[in-house]
């Protein structure tokens, strides 16, 4: 009886003291992860959804153009719906399209909302391989583009704009654009070099466009970042910057805005230059902690090493780091560039660039001026489609110029990205691109006139472009048409 | 002084009684022996005593006529002695009676009547007999004689086996009712010698042994019959006018009382007994108004009087009881009613007994306390407590139909239970209070089964402390506040269950249950029973035998009992055939979905889960945390395993093993340690609960028998130290009771949402997503700790819970689901469309704020929720609850409705839908139902979004329609013309069979142990 008392006890006190062992050891992930969410366009689905938040009407600061283009080799129907905003906003207007394989379509949104004072327009596209982009024209020049976005969020950053509309005439106009069913309601927190300011409870009806000027609440100021925070509902959102001014430079920009922050940003297209005044944002939307961040120079020459630009951003504050600046990147000429926040606090990060005809005197002039901006990949994949034009010469731009160019960025640290790059189905380039290296690629070698290329890489790369054409420039991330995996987590 | 002996051809006892007359130390006693069945028992009465008379009672029928004939026998004494043939006398009995009955100048004085084999038990020590005359023991069942019945004392009657009675009062009252035969006669002459003036009285010193066995004597069981019919001549003749007047309806409503009970336990012979002595009373009230005439003459006390002798009102049932506690075999049937009698007024004279009725009343006042709130407001539908369809005809409706209409639809058996809660609802006339009853009704089970668990032990002490350890055990509040009914079925079950295995194992003392397969059977059938009856409300409670059994099994191996393995595993191989029979044909559905382990998983995948061992060790596995006491049932919970010996130490090392056992299963479910998914956690942890609840009944085990056999030290000590730790935990628990609701929610969601009536705008179906804990009912995994589940219409009803013949096309669900989750489509509400779905409703929180907090919440997963935001299709209801997510289908059409022809054309497949949305069509079928009945115009499509199965049929004037497939699952029927047509739905008739065997499965076993009851006592 004793033994068994005491085998019994032994037993039991083992037993539990198992169950309190295996309780301490680590405990499996149990919650439906939150999948990483690219900031990149990524059409993956069976009917990709786009969200153009759109421009003006054929009166306003710049005028919205939607270009759809299939990469495929079938026919592709496409569901556009116009959707408009202003004070008297129409009903959204719905049309159907078929493109024709590796064809395009190009559609004034404002056709369909007449009266309209902004237009947004979604494009639902049914398979894979079409691509849509805003062209944004302003009256007084320039041209903008940028692939449309195929996510909402509730929440985004918009890291540089600027408002001095007296000297620079500069108009700074963030555009929201709800596709749901139901009204969406944002707080917009504005932080200027001149001060904050802030709009709460703006809303945004159903199915509507909401042009934000920024001007209006924030005058003269030469840099302002935007934290857009979406209490209800869920929007999609893009900026508009035109200017036209000695410092500003002419031109029109626009960009998807940045949905949320990230420990690591790429930026593929930056270059410094007598007449290119290149400027990468660096935006903190922690309310509480600094970020230091490193911004790492990417160069296309393995032998070209340049140590990072070291900066602190404070919590809600915008940095801005004007390239040119950098005595260390004098004569590197393209580069990328990683942002890379060291302390766990995520920034949001985006690139403006402005040419000029005229430099400074000895230093060559651009043949054409013009603004750009390019939001910040978080995120890399294997394949992409980068829509690409080429302008001809009958249009008086020297081929072998400054034609624009298609960038690819391997955000590996160790391994090499086999890539080949075709058009319409051919291939036309096959490269290798070393860890921590870009690779440009003249447009003009790729093909002519309008094209998509079709990036396929080894690896996870990011594929973007620098569009020059005839009178504008433009840059832009390509559209990943794999899942891209995060940045941070490639080695 | 005479004594008379009614004699009807005695047996050889017969002796002894003479013997033991004559053996009177009484001098002057004469003996007259009343031959009753004119036998001829002069020889042998002569044979011992030489000077007794002989009396022919020819001619006399029954005791009291015979009886009787002393009168006119011309002898004369003062007193007369009146004794059956089958009863001895102690040698001083007739002098102390004699003695008693002069010194209380008592009209009719008895002896203490015992046993004849065993005189060590009291067989009668006078009757209290009710205004219906119907008398009942003064004593309980197996009542030994220890003296404490010695006294003298008042009492209404005096069974007629002995009885002294002054020779003048008998010869006024005329002597027995000459028309009552045997019962009843002695109750008749007490009463009338009370209405004449005279004290009846017990008169304990003095003994008489009584064989009491007159049915075996004349093969004739008519007990009940004699007994009924002459407590209503009684009453019928010893009451005054005005009394008679107003018991005579009480008296009739009993009997029909008595007659549908016994009905329903199958106890038709006594019904025909009842209605016998009915009958034979009214076909002789010519009799009973002269005796009631007779009466008047002898009358010298006031009505009242004697009424405030007897029981005061209506307590017929009350007198039975106690009257069967004695019993007798041969003064009525034992039956249930006996036994609970014996159970009852036996056990209230015992000090131990009487703190397991006070512990009773303690913690069944604790349970109403606790529940005052849902007794008064209603349960809301949190968790699984889903509502009851509006009427009982709607739920007996729904039951019989043989359709589910939960996910997209599919034949379903629907649960037997459905029957008897229908004839509830219609009984009580509401389905909040059968609701709120049902759950305390759970609780109560549960306790019951605790208290009965260690029945087998003898000790109610420890009885009773199993049940407040069981009370105390934080399950049924946690399972309360959790909305969980799995867990409360497992607290109900539980108890029943293990004690079954118990006896099963026959180890010691679990050894009550006779040698033999007659035994085992009642095990088996027990156990399988329970798990049966369990499984008809919660199909993976039956699974709680397995866990048992598995618990029982290793503790015996560890104490080394290895003999009692094969018990037990035949126990629960052999409990499968009951169970299959009570839960059919719930039981054929869930065998014939496949290998689909979701509805005994509940939604759960196998995923982990975020409770802790600490936490399932406390039994806070519900959001509700019972608190750190709970820590302290370790103190009781580990006294046996230090003091306890032999089958204490045994037992309690099995009931360790099965609490470790559930824990560690628990554990498991939690720690992802399992390829699948198990049910709800406070269904896993019922068993451990029973067993921590065993334990603490154990433990007093050990203390009352064990400690003794210690040196003074430290195990003495764990007594006031165990004491003080259960005085802690029961001020612990105290909480639970303070809000009146064991801290389930004030309300529900259903409050929140706003559902438009499917009959304004056409049916449709609700997507709910969330924990599988918040669903109201079984879900499919979704993702990890996450579930699905469909329901249609604006309410959620427990005909949604019915266990569905197979998946139907819940898949089209699932693909929807993971193409809106993985970000796929932005147009979810359009395939959602394709399925009906007009909402889709996440459920963050058990219940709406600010009833359930948010420390409490478990969100739908943020990647989940934005999928469901981001859906063009789908709007967002504002202003409902921050602990839900409304959704509204934009792109919704009907479940049922009227398509021009060629609608679906170009939709191939489901999916094709996305790009292709359904356009809406007229609203059609939306009412209840099935079967739907409309007119509709020439030329037009009727889409019926079910999964297709057999059974469903379109008709026009009488033919059924053809039909075809459309969006690849859905029918689309095409009437040939205009006019009315109807949509119905037919199980085939073995489905309507086994619905049939199912629902009478429970009433069938109910009868059975009903009767095996009234046979064993």
């Amino acid at each position: 009886m004793r033994s068994m008392r005491v085998l019994a006890i032994v037993a039991i006190a083992g037993l539990l003291l198992a169950g309190v062992l295996v309780d301490v050891a680590d405990r499996p992930r149990s919650d439906l992860g939150d999948r990483y969410t690219s900031a990149l366009a990524a059409p993956t689905a069976v009917v990709n959804t786009w969200f153009c938040p759109g421009g003006s009407g054929p009166s306003g600061i710049a005028e919205l153009t939607v270009q759809m283009a299939n990469g495929s080799d079938e026919s592709r129907t496409v569901v556009v719906s116009v959707l408009p905003g202003g004070p008297d906003p129409q009903e959204p207007a719905m049309f159907h399209m078929d493109i024709e394989p590796r064809g395009r379509a190009l559609i004034r949104p404002s056709e369909a909302a007449p009266g309209a004072d902004w237009v947004g327009v979604v494009v639902e596209a049914k398979g894979s391989g079409v691509v849509v982009e805003q062209i944004l024209t302003a009256p007084q020049g320039g041209v903008g583009r940028s692939p449309c976005l195929t996510r909402v969020a509730d929440s985004w950053v918009v890291s540089n704009g600027a408002t001095r509309s007296a000297v620079e005439r500069e108009r700074f106009v963030v555009m929201l654009l709800n596709p749901f069913p139901d009204v969406a309601v944002a707080d917009i927190e504005l932080v200027a070099d001149v001060g904050r300011d802030s709009i709460d409870g703006l809303v945004i009806p159903a199915q509507r466009v909401v042009a934000v000027d920024v001007a209006a609440e924030v005058t003269v100021a030469a840099t302002v970042a935007a934290f857009i925070n979406v209490v209800s509902g869920r929007v999609a959102a893009s900026w508009i910057q035109v200017a036209d001014g000695p410092i500003a430079g002419r031109g029109t920009r626009t960009a998807p805005a940045v949905p949320g922050a990230s420990d690591v940003w790429h930026l593929p297209v930056a270059a410094v230059g007598p007449a290119r005044r290149d400027v990468v944002a660096v935006s903190n939307p922690s309310t509480t902690d600094a970020a230091e961040v490193d911004l790492e120079i990417i160069t296309e020459d393995p032998s070209i090493e340049v140590s990072p630009i070291e900066i602190t951003v404070r919590p809600g504050r915008t940095v801005l780091v004007d390239l040119s600046q950098q005595g260390r990147l004098d004569a590197i000429g393209h580069f990328g560039v990683a942002v890379r926040s060291l302390a766990a606090v995520p920034v949001a990060a985006s690139i403006t660039s402005v040419t000029s005809t005229a430099g400074p005197a000895g230093a060559g002039d651009a043949e054409v001026a013009g603004s750009t901006a390019t939001g910040g990949a978080d995120g890399a994949s294997r394949r992409w489609l980068v829509p690409a034009e080429v302008p001809t010469s009958d249009g008086g731009v020297a081929l072998g110029g400054d034609a624009g160019a298609l960038v690819i960025a391997n955000p590996s640290a160790v391994g090499i990205a086999e890539v080949d790059v075709s058009i319409d189905g051919e291939l036309v380039h096959s490269i290798e691109i070393g860890p921590g290296r870009i690779r440009r690629l003249a447009l003009a070698s790729l093909g002519s006139d309008r094209f998509l290329a079709e990036v396929d890489s080894s690896a996870p790369v990011v594929a973007g472009r620098e569009l020059v054409g005839l009178t504008s420039r433009s840059a832009s991330l390509g559209v990943a048409t794999e899942e891209p995996v995060p940045i941070n987590a490639i080695r | 002084m005479l004594a008379v002996v009614v004699a009807h051809e005695p047996g050889d006892w017969f002796v002894e009684t003479l013997e033991s007359l004559s053996l009177q130390d009484y001098e002057r006693l004469s003996i007259a022996v009343v031959d009753a069945a004119s036998s001829g028992i002069g020889p042998r009465v002569s044979e011992v005593i030489a000077d007794a008379a002989v009396i022919d009672g020819a001619g006399t029928t029954g005791f009291s006529q015979a009886a009787n004939t002393v009168l006119d026998s011309g002898i004369q004494a003062d007193f007369l002695l009146v004794c059956h043939d089958d009863v001895a006398l102690a040698p001083d009995a007739v002098t102390t009676l004699v003695a008693e009955a002069l010194r209380s100048n008592a009209g009719i004085v008895g002896p203490k009547i015992l046993e004849w084999d065993r005189p060590e038990i009291i067989q009668h020590a006078g009757y209290d007999v009710d205004r219906f005359g119907v008398p009942a023991e003064r004593i309980g069942a197996e009542d030994l004689d220890q003296e404490q019945h010695d006294g003298v004392s008042d009492v209404f009657a005096l069974p007629s086996a002995v009885l002294l009675v002054r020779w003048d009062l008998f010869a006024r009252l005329g002597g027995f009712d000459g028309g009552m035969t045997f019962r009843g006669e002695d109750v008749d002459l007490c009463w009338r010698a009370q209405m004449a003036g005279a004290r009846v009285m017990f008169v304990g010193s003095a003994e008489a042994r009584h064989r009491e066995a007159l049915v075996s004597r004349t093969g004739i069981d008519d007990a009940k019959l004699t007994e009924t019919r002459h407590a209503l001549r009684a009453m019928l003749v010893n009451h005054g006018r005005i009394s008679l007047t107003v018991l005579l309806p009480v008296a009739l409503l009993m009997a029909l009382a008595e007659i549908l009970l016994d009905v329903f336990t199958a106890r038709f012979g006594r019904v025909r007994d009842v209605i016998s002595a009915w009958i034979w009373n009214i076909s002789r009230l010519d009799v009973v108004a002269q005796r009631r005439k007779a009466n008047a003459l002898v009358r010298r006390v006031r009505q009242a009087d004697v009424t405030a002798l007897q029981y005061f009102g209506s307590v017929r049932v009350v007198a039975s009881l106690r009257r069967r506690s004695s019993g007798q075999p041969g003064t009525g049937p034992p039956g249930l009613l006996g036994a609970a009698g014996r159970g009852v007024f036996g056990g209230l004279r015992t000090g131990t007994t009487r703190l397991a009725w006070v512990t009773w009343i303690v913690v069944l006042a604790a349970v109403l306390f606790g529940s005052r709130r849902l007794l008064s407001d209603g349960v809301p539908a949190v968790g699984d407590f889903v509502a009851l369809p509006e009427t009982a005809s709607d739920l007996l409706k729904a039951w019989w139909s043989g359709w589910s209409e939960r996910n997209a639809g599919a034949p379903s058996s629907n649960l037997g239970i459905l029957v008897y809660l229908g004839l509830l609802v219609w009984v009580l006339d509401s389905m909040e209070l059968v609701r709120t009853l049902a759950v305390i009704a759970l609780i109560v089970a549960g306790l019951a089964g605790s208290y009965r668990l260690l029945a087998a032990t003898g000790s109610r002490r420890a009885q009773a402390s199993t049940l407040v350890a069981y009370l105390l055990v934080p399950l049924a509040p946690v399972s309360v506040a959790g909305g969980s009914l799995a867990g409360l079925v497992g607290y109900a079950a539980a108890p029943w269950m293990l004690k079954a295995l118990l006896r099963a194992s026959r180890a010691a003392p679990f050894r009550q249950d006779p040698q033999g397969l007659g035994g085992h059977l009642s095990v088996w059938v027990s156990l399988g029973a329970a798990a049966g009856l369990a499984a008809l409300v919660v199909p993976a409670a039956a699974g709680l035998v397995a866990l048992l059994a598995a618990g029982l099994v290793a503790g015996s191996l560890l104490a080394g009992r290895p003999e009692v393995v094969p018990r037990l595993l035949a126990a629960a191989a052999l409990s499968v055939p009951v169970l299959f029979f009570v839960a059919f044909p719930t039981v054929v559905d869930l065998a014939a979905s496949g290998p689909d382990w979701g509805f005994v998983a509940d939604g759960r995948d196998g995923s982990a889960g975020a409770v802790s061992f600490g936490e399932i060790v406390r039994f806070a596995v519900s959001g509700s945390d019972p608190g750190s006491l709970v820590w302290l049932f370790a103190l009781p919970m580990a006294v046996p395993l230090l003091l306890g010996r032999g089958w204490r130490l045994e037992q309690s090392v099995r009931l360790w093993m099965v609490a470790l056992v559930a824990w560690a299963v628990a554990l498991a479910a939690e720690r992802r340690m399992l390829p699948f998914g198990l049910p709800d956690l406070n269904l896993l942890l019922a068993p451990a609960a029973v067993a921590v609840a065993g334990l603490c009944g154990m433990a007093v085990l050990s203390i009352e028998h064990d400690l003794r056999f210690s040196h003074f030290g430290w195990r003495q000590a764990l007594v006031p130290v165990t004491a003080l730790a259960s005085l802690l935990l029961a001020v612990g628990s105290i909480g639970w009771l303070e809000d009146g609701r064991w801290g389930l929610a004030a309300s529900d969601h259903h409050a929140s949402l706003r559902f438009e009536a499917p009959v304004l705008e056409g049916a449709y179906r609700v997507l709910w997503i969330g924990a599988p804990e918040f669903l109201a009912v079984e879900g499919h995994s979704l993702a990890p700790g996450v579930a699905w589940a469909a329901t249609a219409g604006d309410s959620v009803t427990l005909l949604d819970r019915a266990v569905p013949f197979d998946r139907g096309r819940a898949d089209l669900f699932e693909t929807v689901i993971g193409e809106i989750t993985e970000g796929r489509t932005a147009r979810g509400g359009r395939l959602l469309a394709g399925l009906g779905v007009r909402y889709v409703v996440l459920l963050h929180r058990l219940a709406p704020a600010p009833f359930a907090d948010e420390s409490d919440a478990r969100p739908v997963p943020a990647r989940l929720a934005a999928a469901m935001h981001n859906q063009l299709d789908l709007e967002l209801v504002e202003g409902t609850n921050s602990a839900v997510d409304m959704f509204v289908n934009t792109a919704w059409v009907p479940m049922r409705a009227l398509y021009p022809p060629g609608f679906d054309e170009g939709i191939e497949d489901f999916t094709d839908l996305e790009a292709r949305p359904l356009a809406t069509g007229a609203s059609l079928f939306s009412g209840a139902g099935p079967p739907w009945a409309a007119r509709i115009p020439e030329g037009a499509e009727i889409l019926v979004g079910h999964t297709p199965r057999p059974g469903w049929e379109l008709t026009a004037g009488g033919e059924p329609v053809p039909r075809r497939e459309a969006l690849s699952w859905a029918r689309v029927y095409r009437p040939p013309s205009s006019g009315e047509v109807q949509l119905s739905y037919s199980a085939p008739w073995w489905r309507h069979g086994g619905q049939l065997v199912g629902a009478a499965a429970p009433l069938v076993l109910a009868l059975a142990w009903i009767r095996r009851r009234m046979n064993q006592s």
